[in-house]
C-alpha cells in the first residue's frame, strides 16, 4: 500500500482530454508488388485512424512515396510542432523498406543505454577509457523515404522537436530494429516489426498489426479501445503464426520499447504505458439527463481509480490489490448496472 | 549296444555328410593342420571327418582335439562328442587336450560331475590350464557356486596384471574374466585389442559381441558378430547372436539369422532356447515344451530347458508343477538366478509385470551383481508404479555398470519428469510435460474419466488405482519410458495400473487422434486387469480397438485396403491366421503390415462374437481367462465352439463383408468421379463416386471417394447429402480434422448445435492446440448448457494462452455458475475483470455471483 501513491502521481495527469495526432509516411516501394502493398497499408492506417479511432481528419497527415522527402516530413513535422500540445499524443507509422549498416552509430542523448553496433565478440581488444568510438555516417537503420534517407537518428531528432505527451512509433519496415536502438527514450513507445538492424528481408507485421486495429479480438481488456500494447500483441501473434503455418523460418520478430525501456518481445507483465495509450482518441460522454451524467462521471472516476490500482499492481501486497479491486469492481459493476437501468427509463 | 553304435556310426559318417552337403567332398584325405583350417572356416562336417582321423590314429595335440570338439559341437553332434571324447578321455587320461574337451563336452550335456573331474584334472596344465579354469568357472556358476568362480575370474585378471597371462591366446580369457567381474570397459578395451592382435580369434569375437549385446549395444554386438563370421561364415555363436540383436525388418533378418543356425547345427541348444522362449512369447505353451525336450534329449540337467518349462507351469497356474521344477532347478544350481532371470522377462512378455518384479527380485537377491535382473526389476518397478525403488535400483545399476542404456535412459527420462505436471483426477495420476499440460490436462482428464465410467460399467470391472497415465511430447521417450531404449513403433502402452503414450505434438499433424488412442489404452486397463493378465495379446488388442469403435465415430481401424487385401489374398502367408496363432501376428511379421492386419483381424473377432453371441459371452470369455483356461478351452467354454469351427464361421462371416468390394473398380469410380467434379459436372461426380462409397464405405484413406463427393454436394448446394456424407466419411476416418470442422460448421448452419459441438469435439482429439475450435466449442456448449464440457474447453483456453483471456474467464465462470458453482464463478468472473474492468457482461456476472 505505502508505495503506489507516486506512480499514480506521475501517470494520471496524462490520461484525460488529449487530442491525438498522426504522421503517416510510406516511403519509396521500389516495384509496383510493394506500391501496392504500401498504398494499401498507408490508406488503411488513415482510415482507421479517422474513421474508427475517432482522429480529427486534419490532424492526420500522409506522405507517400515520391511525397516521402526530407523536406515534406520537415515540413510535416514543423506544424505539428504548431498544432500539439503537452497532453496530446503524436503517431508516427513508418511504411515501406529500411536498411542498416552495422557500425558505431550516433544515439539520441538521454536514450537508454542500449548496445549499439561496433565489433563484437572474443578477442576484440577493449575501449579505450574515456575515448569514443568513431562514428560512421553511414552507418544504424536507413528509413527509405524520396530522395536522401533519413536515419533513425533524423526521425528521432524529429520526434524530439515536438512538444508532445506521449509518443508511439509504429516502424513496420525492415531492419527496423535497428532504428529503435537510437530513437528508444522517455514518453515514447516504439514498436518495429523486427528484433534488430540486421533482419533484412520485407515483413508481414504491418499487416497483422492493421488487422488488429480493426478487430474485437485484439480487445484483450474489453473496452472498445485497442491499447499500443494490445495492437502489439496481437500483431506478433499473427506474425508468428504466419511463418509457422508457411513452414518458414521467422525473419522478423517484432518488439516494442516502452517509456525508454530496453526492446521487448510479448511478455506476461504488460508494459505500463503501451497498455495505457490507445489509438482511440478519448473522447468526453456528455447527455442531457443530469442523473446519468453524474453516473457516467462516477463511472469515469471509478475506471480511472483501477487503473491507477493496476498500474501499481506490482508495487502492492497481493491481497491488498485484490481486497482494493475488488471493492472498486464491484462500485464499478453496480454504477454501470445502474446506468443501463437509468438508460431505460 | 551303445558302442557298435559308434563304431557304425563313425564309418558311414563321412559317406553321410558328403552327400548332405556340397563343395568339398568329405572322404578326402587332408593333414590335420588342413583339417584344423577347414573347421577354422567352418567347413565343420570336412574338417570333423579328417580331425576324428586324425585323433583316432594318434595325432592328439590340443589344436586338433579343440578343432575337432568345435566342429562336432557346432554341427550338433553333441552326444556323439560326449561318447567319443569320453572314451578316448578314459583310453589316454594323461591328454590334456582331450581332457578339456571332455570337460566342455560333459558340461554341455549335463554330466556336471563328470565334467569338472575332467576339468580338475587339467586346470594347472601350462597350455590349456587357463582354458580348462575358465571353462571349470562358467560350470561353477551353473551349479551354483559363484565365489568359487569369481575366485577364478579374479585369479585370471590378477595372473593379467602381473603379466603371467601374456599370450594373445590368453586375452579372451582375460576379457571374459575382466567382464565377470563388473570390469566392463576394461573387458570392451582389451577385446578391443585381441581384435587388433588375434583378428581370427572368432571365438573372442563373439564373446565381445556378447558383450556388447548385456551393454544394450546391439548395434555395435551385431559387428561383433560380423568379425566372427568374417572368420567363419557358419559359426552357431555368431549366428546366434544376429539372431538375437539384428533389428527387426520386413526381410526378418533375425528369423533367418535363427535358421540358418539350425541348417548348420539342427540340434543347436541355444536355437532351441531362443525358439521355446518366441513360443512363450507368442503364447504356444504347448509348443515352448516341445522344443524344450529337444534340448533335454541332449542335456538332461538344462536348467534353462527347466526354466522355460517353469514358466509354461507359472503362467498356468500349475503350482505344484512349478514348485517342483523349481526344486528341480535349485538341486543342479541352488542359486538359480538364471531360473529367476528367464521368469522376469517371460512375464515381461506376458505382461505379467509384478511379477516379473518378484522374480526380477529373487534374482538380484541371489546375486547382487547381476545387473540385466536388475535392469528388469528397476524398469517394472517404474512400470508398476514404484518409482521411487525403481530409480534407486536403476542408480545402483548406473554405479555400477553405466553402459546398459535402458538404465541410462531411463534414468534421463526419470531426471525430465520434473518438467512435468503431476496431475490427480479421481482414478488416475496423469504426467504432462508442462509445456502442454495446461492445455491437454483438461480434455485428457475428462476422457480419461468418461472412459473409466463407460468401461467400468460395461464390463462390470472396477480397476485397482489410481492409474497412471503419462503423455510425452517426443515419441523416444515415449519410446525409453517402455522399453528403455528409442526406437518403438506404437503409440501408446499399458501396463495394467499405467499408461504411457505419445503427446499430439509427438506426431506428425493430423496423423494421430490422441482420444482414440486413449480409449484404446485405458481398454488395456481394464482387459488386463480383469484377467489378472492372463488375456492373450491377440484377445486384449481386439478388445481395444473394438472399444475404440464403440466410443466414438470414426475412431479405431476399419476395413482399410491393407486388410482388403489380406482378407481376398491367395497366399496363405498373407492371409488372416487361425485364432490359435493370432498371436504371432503381433510378434513376427511374415509380412509388411501383419501387425495392424492382426490388430484389425482381432478386433473383427470381438465384432463377430458380440454379433453372434452378444456382449455378456465376451464378458464370459475374459472371465475365463482370468480362471487359468487356455484360448481353446475359453471358446468351447464361452462360446461352445472349437477354434477350428469358430475361425471356420468367422472367416465366412468376413469374406461376406468384403465380397462385394472390388479395389480396381474403386479406384476407377473415384478417378471418374474427380474428372467429373472437375469438368464441373456435380452430377455426374456424385452418381460415380456414390457408386463407390456404396461398394466400399469403409475406405477412408488417401483418394477416398467421400470427399470429392462432399465437395460436388457442395457445389450443387445439396447441403442435406453433404452432411450426410461427412457424417458417413466420419464414421471411417478419425483423423480427418478439416471435415470435422466442416460438419460441424454445416451442422451449426443447420440449426443442429448438439451435433456440431460433437464434431467438434471430434476436431479436438486430432488439433488438440487449435485456438479456434476451443473458442467455436465453448460457445456452442454454453449455448447446449452442457456446463462441464464448457468448462474444460475454456480452461483449455486458458492455457493455450487465448489472447481473449478475460472472454474465456467470464464464459469459464458462466460454466461454473451453470454447474451450481457460485464460488469458483465469482473468482473466474474477477480474473476476468482484473483484466478487463469495463467488460460490461462480467460486470453483470459479478453482481449475479457475489
Amino acid at each position: 500500500m505505502k508505495f503506489w501513491s507516486l506512480p499514480f502521481i506521475l501517470l494520471f495527469p496524462v490520461l484525460a482530454h488529449a487530442e491525438s495526432s498522426a504522421l503517416i509516411i510510406s516511403g519509396v516501394p521500389g516495384d509496383e508488388k510493394f506500391a501496392a502493398k504500401y498504398a494499401k497499408w498507408t490508406e488503411t492506417t488513415r482510415k482507421i485512424l479517422t474513421e474508427e479511432m475517432g482522429f480529427t481528419p486534419n490532424h492526420v497527415v500522409v506522405l507517400a512515396d515520391e511525397k516521402s522527402t526530407q523536406v515534406n516530413i520537415k515540413e510535416a513535422f514543423a506544424k505539428f510542432k504548431e498544432q500539439l500540445k503537452p497532453a496530446d499524443s503524436f503517431f508516427l507509422f513508418l511504411i515501406g523498406h529500411g536498411s542498416y549498416e552495422d557500425g558505431p552509430v550516433q544515439r539520441s542523448g538521454n536514450g537508454p543505454a542500449t548496445s549499439g553496433g561496433g565489433t563484437r565478440g572474443r578477442g576484440a581488444a577493449p575501449p579505450i577509457p574515456g575515448a569514443a568510438a568513431s562514428e560512421n555516417p553511414a552507418a544504424g537503420y536507413k528509413f527509405n523515404n524520396a530522395g536522401p534517407d533519413l536515419t533513425g537518428k533524423d526521425l528521432s531528432d524529429l520526434l524530439d522537436s515536438l512538444n508532445a505527451g506521449r509518443f508511439v512509433v509504429v516502424n513496420g519496415t525492415s531492419n527496423s530494429g535497428g532504428a529503435t536502438e537510437v530513437m528508444a527514450k522517455k514518453n515514447r513507445m516504439i514498436i518495429s516489426a523486427t528484433k534488430t538492424g540486421f533482419e533484412g528481408n520485407d515483413t508481414v507485421f504491418y499487416e497483422y498489426f492493421l488487422s488488429g486495429l480493426q478487430k474485437a479480438a485484439a480487445d484483450e481488456n474489453k473496452d472498445h479501445k485497442i491499447s499500443v500494447w494490445e495492437a502489439f500483441k496481437y500483431a506478433v501473434d499473427g506474425t508468428e503464426r504466419f511463418y509457422k503455418d508457411a513452414g518458414r523460418i521467422a525473419t522478423e520478430h517484432p518488439q516494442i520499447s516502452d517509456n525508454g525501456a530496453p526492446m521487448t518481445g510479448v511478455v506476461p507483465q504488460a508494459p505500463v504505458m503501451a497498455s495505457l495509450t490507445t489509438f482511440n482518441v478519448d473522447v468526453p460522454v456528455t447527455v442531457a439527463d443530469a442523473k446519468l451524467q453524474a453516473m457516467l462521471n462516477q463511472q469515469k472516476e471509478l475506471q480511472q481509480k483501477i487503473e491507477t490500482l493496476q498500474i501499481n499492481k506490482a508495487n502492492m501486497l497481493a491481497e491488498d490489490f485484490d481486497r482494493e479491486f475488488e471493492k472498486l469492481i464491484l462500485e464499478l459493476s453496480t454504477v454501470g448496472q445502474q446506468i443501463e437501468e437509468q438508460k431505460k427509463k | 549296444m551303445k558302442k557298435s553304435f559308434a563304431i557304425l556310426t563313425l564309418a558311414i559318417l563321412p559317406i553321410l555328410l558328403s552327400s548332405a552337403i556340397g563343395g568339398r567332398v568329405f572322404g578326402q584325405q587332408v593333414s590335420p593342420a588342413e583339417a584344423v583350417a577347414l573347421a577354422r572356416k567352418g567347413e565343420y562336417a570336412a574338417a570333423a571327418a579328417n580331425l576324428e582321423r586324425a585323433v583316432t590314429s594318434g595325432t592328439v595335440t590340443p589344436a586338433v582335439v579343440e578343432a575337432l570338439y568345435y566342429s562336432w559341437v557346432r554341427q550338433g553332434e553333441y552326444l556323439k562328442a560326449r561318447d567319443r571324447f569320453e572314451a578316448w578321455a578314459k583310453n589316454n587320461p594323461n591328454n590334456v587336450g582331450i581332457r578339456l574337451a571332455a570337460g566342455r563336452i560333459d558340461h554341455i550335456v549335463g554330466k556336471y560331475a563328470d565334467a569338472l573331474t575332467h576339468l580338475n584334472a587339467v586346470q594347472n596344465n601350462p597350455e590349456i590350464g587357463l582354458a580348462a579354469r575358465m571353462e571349470k568357472a562358467s560350470l561353477l556358476i551353473d551349479t551354483g557356486k559363484r565365489p568359487e568362480a569369481d575366485v577364478i575370474y579374479k585369479k585370471v585378471v590378477d595372473d593379467y596384471q602381473k603379466g603371467i597371462l601374456s599370450k594373445k591366446s590368453d586375452l579372451r580369457f582375460v576379457a571374459r574374466s575382466l567382464w565377470a567381474t563388473d570390469n566392463f570397459f576394461d573387458a570392451n578395451e582389451t577385446y578391443k585389442q585381441i581384435k587388433k592382435v588375434d583378428p581370427q580369434n572368432a571365438e573372442a569375437m563373439v564373446d565381445w559381441g556378447d558383450l556388447l549385446a548385456y551393454s544394450t549395444a546391439p548395434d555395435l554386438a551385431v559387428e561383433s558378430y560380423e568379425d566372427a563370421l568374417a572368420v567363419d561364415p557358419n559359426m552357431p555363436e555368431a549366428l546366434l547372436g544376429m539372431a538375437g540383436n539384428l533389428e527387426e525388418d520386413e526381410e526378418g533378418s533375425p528369423r533367418k539369422a535363427l535358421e540358418r543356425v539350425f541348417e548348420i547345427n539342427p540340434n543347436s541348444i541355444e536355437g532351441n532356447l531362443i525358439r521355446a522362449s518366441e513360443q512363450l512369447d507368442e503364447e504356444q505353451y504347448d509348443n515352448a515344451l516341445k522344443i524344450v525336450e529337444k534340448i533335454f534329449e541332449i542335456n538332461p540337467q538344462s536348467t534353462d530347458a527347466m526354466s522355460i518349462v517353469a514358466v509354461v507351469h507359472y503362467v498356468r497356474g500349475e503350482t505344484d508343477e512349478f514348485n517342483k521344477t523349481e526344486q528341480k532347478v535349485k538341486q543342479i544350481n541352488p542359486e538359480p538366478g538364471n531360473l529367476y532371470y528367464t521368469l522376469a522377462t517371460s512375464c515381461v512378455s506376458l505382461r505379467l509385470y509384478k511379477e516379473s518384479v518378484k522374480f526380477a527380485r529373487k534374482a538380484v537377491e541371489l546375486n547382487p551383481s547381476d545387473y540385466q535382473s536388475m535392469s528388469v526389476l528397476g524398469v517394472n518397478l517404474l512400470r508398476i508404479g514404484e518409482e521411487i525403488e525403481g530409480v534407486e535400483t536403476l542408480d545402483r545399476i548406473y554405479k555400477n555398470n553405466p553402459y546398459d542404456k535402458p538404465t541410462v535412459n531411463t534414468l534421463r527420462l526419470t531426471d525430465s519428469w520434473q518438467n512435468f505436471d503431476r496431475i490427480s483426477t479421481e482414478h488416475f495420476r496423469l504426467k504432462l510435460n508442462k509445456k502442454e499440460s495446461g492445455a491437454l490436462a483438461p480434455y485428457v482428464s475428462d476422457l480419461l474419466e468418461k472412459a473409466y465410467k463407460t468401461l467400468s460399467a460395461k464390463y462390470e470391472f472396477v480397476p485397482e488405482g489410481p492409474i497412471g497415465f503419462e503423455m510425452y511430447p517426443d515419441h523416444e521417450d515415449f519410446a525409453v519410458r517402455t522399453l528403455g531404449v528409442p526406437g518403438l513403433g506404437a503409440l501408446g502402452v499399458c501396463f495394467g495400473k499405467l499408461v504411457v503414450m505419445d503427446s499430439p505434438a509427438a506426431r506428425k499433424p493430423d496423423e494421430f487422434n490422441w482420444g482414440s488412442t486413449l480409449w484404446h489404452e485405458f481398454t488395456h486397463v481394464i482387459t488386463l486387469q480383469m484377467t489378472d493378465h492372463k488375456i492373450p495379446r491377440w484377445f486384449s488388442e481386439g478388445l481395444s480397438v473394438y472399444e475404440e469403435r464403440k466410443a466414438y465415430p470414426g475412431w479405431g481401424d476399419d476395413m482399410k485396403l491393407q486388410f482388403l487385401q489380406s482378407i481376398k489374398s491367395k497366399d496363405p502367408k498373407r492371409q488372416f491366421l487361425p485364432i490359435a496363432q493370432l498371436n504371432n501376428g503381433f510378434i513376427h511379421q511374415n509380412y509388411p503390415g501383419q501387425i495392424l492386419v492382426s490388430y484389425y483381424q482381432s478386433s473383427l473377432v470381438a465384432d463377430y462374437i458380440e454379433s453372434k453371441w452378444g456382449f455378456p459371452a465376451i464378458r464370459k470369455m475374459l472371465l475365463l481367462y482370468k480362471a487359468g483356461k487356455g484360448t481353446s478351452d475359453v471358446f468351447k467354454e464361452g462360446l461352445n465352439v472349437t477354434l477350428g469351427e469358430f475361425d471356420t464361421e468367422f472367416m465366412k462371416w468376413v469374406e461376406a463383408k468384403a465380397a462385394a468390394i472390388s479395389p480396381e473398380r474403386y479406384h476407377t469410380s473415384f478417378e471418374l468421379g474427380v474428372k467429373a467434379l472437375e469438368a464441373g459436372d456435380a452430377d455426374a461426380a456424385i452418381k460415380t463416386l456414390s457408386d463407390a462409397v456404396t461398394m466400399y464405405p469403409e475406405y477412408s484413406d488417401d483418394d477416398n471417394a467421400y470427399e470429392p463427393l462432399i465437395q460436388a454436394y457442395i457445389k450443387k448446394g445439396d447441403k442435406a447429402n453433404a452432411i450426410a456424407t461427412l457424417k458417413q466419411f466420419l464414421n471411417y476416418s478419425e483423423t480427418s480434422f478439416p471435415s470435422y470442422t466442416l460438419l460441424s460448421t454445416m451442422l451449426e448452419e443447420s440449426g443442429d448445435i448438439a451435433g456440431a459441438a460433437r464434431s467438434l469435439e471430434g476436431a479436438m482429439y486430432v488439433r488438440p492446440m487449435e485456438l479456434a475450435g476451443h473458442e467455436k466449442l465453448g460457445l456452442l456448449t454454453l449455448k447446449l448448457k452442457q456446463y462441464k464440457d464448457a468448462e474444460r474447453e475454456y480452461k483449455t483456453l486458458l492455457a493455450l494462452n487465448t489472447t481473449d483471456r478475460a472472454g474465456a474467464y467470464y464464459h469459464l465462470a458462466e460454466a461454473n455458475l451453470g454447474q451450481g458453482n457460485k464460488a469458483d464463478a465469482y473468482k473466474n468472473v474477477m480474473e476476468s475483470l482484473k483484466i478487463a474492468p469495463t467488460y460490461q457482461p462480467a460486470q453483470s456476472l459479478l453482481l449475479q455471483v457475489r
